[in-house]
């Protein structure tokens, strides 16, 4: 709460103000700083993904990756699967079966593949190993 | 856009090669009469296959289109590879 609020909730429970004046000095408030509320800042949507590999042993001997994807490809390569002819679907699906994810691609709607790509900002995966730690990341 | 430039860069024991500013701008320049000649053929395709023409043609530039600032960068302490589009 910041101290300007908290000045007219205090005149309010003093009785210098009635609730009526609480109510349009609060509104006046967040009409001058819709931002200092927190509420609107608008969520900034990350570019890309990354994922990093470290190599965090003593012989060095493990491979270090780095690499960022943009999402704007991930989201071009989903568009583009989504293209998949229905006889090649069924290949895929078969070769998902026999690696035990049973997933048919028919299912899956264009809008659900956004809907995957969209809450990828959200995700964060940290692996630590003794020898290697593997971050993925939005950014 | 589509990507202009792209750095590439290999280190091995044996090679070390490295290109940095290779400009893609030229290799499309080059590609398109290939592309152009290619069009028809993939219409064909696209019919036999029964999926959209104009939705492949669209999600293929939007692919490439995304390329740009694209980075991998591999290392396995003898070899090393890097791959960054601009």
């Amino acid at each position: 709460m910041n101290e300007n609020r908290r000045k007219i909730l205090e005149m309010l429970s003093a009785g210098q103000i009635t609730a009526e004046e609480a109510e349009r000095l609060i509104g006046a408030l967040e009409q001058e700083s819709p931002a200092a509320n927190g509420t609107d800042h608008p969520k900034v949507k990350p570019k890309y993904i990354r994922v990093l590999v470290e190599d965090t042993g003593h012989q060095g001997k493990n491979p270090t990756v780095n690499v960022r994807v943009p999402m704007q490809l991930l989201r071009a390569g989903v568009k583009l699967a989504n293209l998949i002819p229905a006889q090649a679907r069924v290949h895929v699906n078969d070769a998902l079966h026999e690696k035990g994810l049973n997933i048919d691609l028919g299912q899956i709607k264009p809008e659900n593949l956004e809907e995957l790509v969209d809450h990828l900002d959200e995700l964060t995966v940290d692996v630590d190993d003794k020898n290697v730690k593997v971050r993925v990341f939005c950014e | 856009m589509i990507p202009m430039l792209a750095d590439l860069r290999i280190h091995s024991p044996r090679r070390r090669f490295a290109l940095m500013g290779i400009p893609l701008f030229l290799l499309w320049i080059l590609l398109l009469p290939v592309a152009l000649l290619l069009l028809p053929v993939l219409f064909i395709v696209c019919l036999a296959v029964r999926i959209s023409f104009f939705q492949l043609v669209a999600g293929l530039w939007r692919l490439l289109s995304s390329l740009r600032e694209t980075h991998v960068e591999i290392n396995d302490g003898r070899h090393s590879v890097l791959v960054h589009i601009t």
